[in-house]
């Protein structure tokens, strides 16, 4: 080592002596005498606009060279925004009141590189009135909004401001909203994205109030107010206005509900509490700007482990103190205990110095805004950099504007509760007086909320652009056995894309909110039962508040309420359990391909909304009642469709024990659905997707063992597909037999030492793996495991190459069932 | 520096290769070090370094640098992904920038061209570096004094740069 080290010293000398050399002797070569496009990489690698400024003004050619609109954005795609500063907004009661506004400037840097006066507002109009001033509402790119604060005016007239060209723009108020309540004001990127990729300036941007409008127009709230909002567009010159549908506000206190921007896509977000939950929600591109929940936290949940947590705290529920794009401030009533949600991760904390802007008993407005200062001139036009407030979400731009254009169409598509068609059709149990007596149920079928053709549309272009059976990510049902409770929906369903989630892909599109109420929501709740396709099944579950619950429930198990849906979409449609059949034990109930090939057009091959079946295997006790039969109920989408019993299914020569509970799930594989009998010397009950029929099949006595679903699952085959494997888990070792092609013989495809494989993984400790581990979850790609010595130790392991880890978020997320429940099974995967 | 010795080859340095600057000197250097030029290592490719690579853009000086760049950075490409080489190559960058920043003007400039010309991207990534800082911080005045620039813009040209961007001008 010493030897090269030397004669790279030795190197180096002779490098820097013969180019010092060179120096001295070189010619009079100039910038002047370099080619364009190397020019250009210098420039591109200027620090900052202003220094790109500075050299557009050096000469004719650089200043060419800098306003090309090429270059311009790529400049603007290399470089972070540069912010030269924050505005303040200051709460007089904690700073003193200032003169003239709110606002204070504190510069990025010390000392700033421009001037800070160039930074000062006096450029300002005069206010109305001696009692009036402008403060700071809101700043985006290099603009500045202000509103005009005058006491007996709640939608102000407003002024956007371009503080270092020292132009601005008053905004009147329209006249007909004078005495309406505004919850906020904001400014977002204009409708059109100039030629480098900038989408705010001063001729392009969009101001967004957000309006309570009650029935009297006045500050109270009589008759059925209705949150609103007003977009005022530069060049238009005109208020337009978007109605907030009423899922998304009833109560529009500013202590409850608050209107925030979308981040760098500039759409609107509201944000609601509703109880101990924050919901976020927001409009969804394309499908007529349907809202959905984009976040959901439970505060007394979220909050748990922050110091000072206090069960007591949220007893009379909580307040929104501030807003913003970046995060909610919010404290519990009963006592000041500030602590802030980020609109993105959304991660709770208290630490942070934003959370202690309030002194003890109030709460204060602080608001922190940031100028992003940049400015090309270039050609004489105006060319601002658009700059994002938060320098970390600006990977998301680029994503158009939308959500407050067409407010025609938003406002005819707002889905409305008390829409009789659609809340009817849907809900299953109003259903079930219908179907009173028949297997076909008349009524939960064939209608889902929207049947307009838009969505089909959008379907069909998504799956031409993602290919037939891309895999999105996987709707996972969590338990909470293993994990926190889900936050998702009130349902144990939590969506986890692919990684990398599919570009363009929105994972709100994955929100499953637009499912229907049921009738007493506090005590039922849709839990996931499969997926095919881009369709999920959910059963109606009543909601087990522990595991006992969880387990006494399954006991008196019975034919549940059923919901299929399309997440993609948002349509679904109910389908109410045939009556004579509601007290039958269900071993499971799971989707299949409709009958005909491609009904819809979508593209989609077998499944659809309009094209599906739904099996679900029954336990059919015998007239000895100490043997059953297993029973196959299927339904039909489709104008011909409902439940059928198969008949031909019920064979008697498939003979069950008397106990339903014997009868585990086990997998599904190869098209066909596979139960393992405790006590029946390993017979298992094959029910075949395609003729419908049940059997019993024998595995040989090497691999049955017991069919404990802890430790026996069946899986789909690797790359021949219709072959199907057995996992298993034999003291500690993971074992995956696969039968040979000839012989058919059963032969350990993978054997993992799970004790062995798991010593290197964060968290793991020596006491594990004294007793056997469980399979939580498995599928053909990996197997769930955890040690049962301690069950949030969740770890999987890739089947194909044996990997084990934790990290992944599967392994966070999931949890299926520590119950008897055969309805929970593996994870869920979602298919388009 | 024989002709002879283009085809000699040295203990694993592969192939040597004879690049003749504008001004008739010669280097030889292994096949390892010359490709690391894009322009070079397509030749390389299309076998048509026999009978050297002539290279009428770059003076024999300038050659001589770049040369002894690529001699020094030769292992760069083979050491990714091993920690004790890479703090080593992390000190060489060091090294460079260093010696870039003492080199005046019009050999940057050379350097530069020859870079470009000779397609080595670490080379003109880190001669373009060196010229962007040296614009930084600097006035419009201070650039062209420092890059012997002629203002072409008429007064009032100027002035109305100037006026349109005020903020940008405070000095």
């Amino acid at each position: 080592m010493a030897g090269t080290e030397r004669s790279r010293r030795r190197r180096e000398g002779k490098l820097r002596k013969a180019w010092r050399k060179e120096a001295a002797t070189a010619g009079p070569t100039s910038v002047n005498d370099v080619p364009d496009e190397v020019l250009e990489l210098v420039l591109l690698r200027l620090g900052d606009s202003l220094a790109l400024l500075r050299a557009a003004a050096a000469c004719k050619r650089w200043r060419r060279l800098v306003a090309d609109a090429g270059f311009l954005a790529r400049f603007r795609s290399l470089h972070a925004p540069h912010v030269v500063g924050h505005y303040h907004v200051v709460d007089p009661t904690f700073a003193g009141a200032l003169r003239g506004g709110n606002h204070v400037f504190v510069p990025e840097r010390s000392p700033s590189p421009l001037d800070r006066r160039r930074l000062s507002l006096d450029f300002l109009p005069e206010p109305d009135s001696d009692r009036a001033w402008w403060e700071l509402a809101d700043t985006r790119g290099g603009l500045v909004l202000l509103y005009q604060n005058k006491w007996n005016v709640s939608f102000p007239d407003m002024v956007v401001c371009e503080p270092l060209t020292r132009r601005h723009q008053g905004i009147l108020r329209p006249q007909e909203t004078k005495y309406r309540i505004c919850f906020g004001v904001f400014l977002i990127d204009g409708a059109a994205a100039d030629e480098t990729g900038g989408c705010i300036s001063m001729s392009n941007f969009r101001v967004l109030s957000a309006v309570c409008e009650s029935e009297t127009s006045y500050w109270y709230y009589h008759g059925t107010p209705r949150p609103r909002a007003y977009v005022f567009s530069s060049g238009v010159d005109e208020f337009s206005l978007v109605t907030i549908p009423a899922i998304v506000g009833e109560s529009y206190h500013p202590s409850t509900f608050r209107v925030i921007g979308g981040g760098n896509d500039g759409t609107m977000r509201v944000v609601r509490l509703i109880g101990d939950d924050l919901k976020i929600f927001t409009q969804l591109k394309g499908s007529g700007g349907e809202w959905v929940v984009e976040k959901l936290v439970r505060l007394p949940v979220a909050t748990r482990g922050l110091p000072g947590h206090d069960v007591g705290l949220f007893h009379h529920y909580a307040r929104i103190v501030t807003e913003n794009e970046r995060y909610i401030l919010v404290t519990p009533r009963v006592a000041t205990w500030l602590f802030s949600v980020e609109v993105e991760t959304p991660v709770v904390e208290r630490e942070h110095v934003r959370n202690k802007y309030a002194g003890a008993a109030y709460t204060p407005a602080v608001q922190h805004t940031t100028l992003g200062c940049q400015r090309l001139g270039a050609r004489g036009t105006h060319s601002w950099e658009k700059y994002s407030r938060v320098s970390s979400t600006s990977a998301r731009a680029g994503q158009q504007p939308q959500g407050t254009k067409n407010t025609e169409r938003q406002h005819a598509t707002i889905p409305s509760h008390g829409d009789d068609g659609a809340a009817a059709a849907v809900r299953p149990t109003s259903a079930q007086g219908q179907a009173q007596e028949g297997l076909v149920d008349e009524g939960g079928r064939g209608r889902g909320r929207s049947s307009g053709g838009d969505d089909d549309r959008f379907l069909r272009s998504f799956r031409s652009l993602h290919g037939a059976r891309h895999v999105v990510g996987r709707y996972h049902t969590v338990d909470p056995c293993f994990g926190s409770p889900p936050s998702a929906g009130g349902s144990s369903v939590v969506f986890v894309p692919s990684s990398p989630l599919v570009i363009g892909v929105d994972s709100r599109f994955f929100s499953l909110d637009f499912l229907p109420d049921y009738d007493d929501g506090d005590s039922w709740s849709w839990e996931l039962v499969d997926s095919r396709g881009g369709l999920l099944l959910f059963s109606k579950k009543r909601k087990s508040t522990s595991r006992w619950a969880a387990m006494a429930d399954a006991r008196g198990f019975s034919f549940p309420d059923l919901v299929v849906c399309e997440p993609l979409t948002r349509r679904y449609q109910g389908i109410a359990s045939p009556v004579c059949f509601r007290r039958h034990p269900c071993l499971g109930v799971f989707l299949l391909d409709g009958d005909a090939a491609d009904a819809d057009d979508t593209g989609s091959g077998g499944i659809g909304m309009s094209n599906f079946r739904v099996v679900a295997a029954l336990h059919d006790r015998t007239w000895q009642h100490d043997r059953a039969v297993p029973l196959a109920c299927v339904f039909t989408s489709g104008s011909d469709g409902g439940w059928r019993v198969l008949q031909s299914a019920a064979a008697s020569a498939v003979d069950l024990p008397e106990r339903f509970d014997f009868i585990n799930f086990a997998g599904r594989a190869g098209g066909c659905l596979y139960w393992g009998i405790d006590g029946e010397d390993g017979a298992m009950l094959v029910l075949d997707e395609a003729t419908m029929r049940f059997s019993i099949d024998m595995f040989p006595e090497t691999i049955r063992a017991s069919y404990d679903k802890w430790t026996f699952r069946v899986i789909d085959g690797g790359d021949d597909g219709d072959a199907l494997r057995v996992v298993r888990v034999m003291r500690n070792d993971l074992k995956v037999f696969a039968q040979l092609a000839g012989s058919g013989e059963w032969v350990v495809e993978r054997l993992v030492s799970l004790p062995e494989a798991t010593r290197e993984l964060p968290g793991r400790r020596e006491t594990y793996f004294r007793q056997e581990a469980k399979i939580v979850a498995a599928n053909a790609a990996y197997v769930l495991l955890t040690p049962q010595e301690k069950k949030r130790w969740l770890f999987s392991v890739e089947l194909e190459t044996g990997k084990v880890e934790r990290r992944h978020e599967r392994n966070r997320l999931v949890g299926p069932t520590g119950t008897s429940d055969p309805f929970k099974g593996v994870s869920m995967t979602s298919l388009v | 520096m024989a002709a002879a010795a283009a085809e000699a080859t040295i203990d694993g340095g592969g192939k040597m290769i004879i690049l003749i600057s504008a001004d008739g000197k010669r280097f030889e250097v292994t096949e390892a070090v010359a490709s690391q030029s894009q322009l070079i290592s397509n030749m390389i490719e299309d076998d048509c370094t026999e009978n050297g690579v002539r290279l009428p853009n770059v003076d024999g000086d300038i050659l001589t640098m770049v040369v002894d760049y690529c001699n020094m950075h030769a292992g760069d490409a083979a050491a990714d992904g091993d920690t004790t080489k890479a703090s080593s190559t992390e000190e060489l960058k060091k090294f460079d920038a260093e010696l870039v920043q003492a080199l005046e003007n019009p050999v940057l400039f050379k350097l530069i061209l020859a870079a470009n010309f000779l397609n080595i991207k670490s080379l003109l990534d880190m001669t373009c570096q060196r010229v962007a800082d040296m614009m930084s911080g600097k006035t419009p005045e201070q650039m062209r004094e420092t890059f012997s620039i002629e203002n072409d813009f008429t007064p009032e040209e100027e002035a109305a740069i100037r006026q349109e961007n005020a903020w940008a001008f405070d000095d």
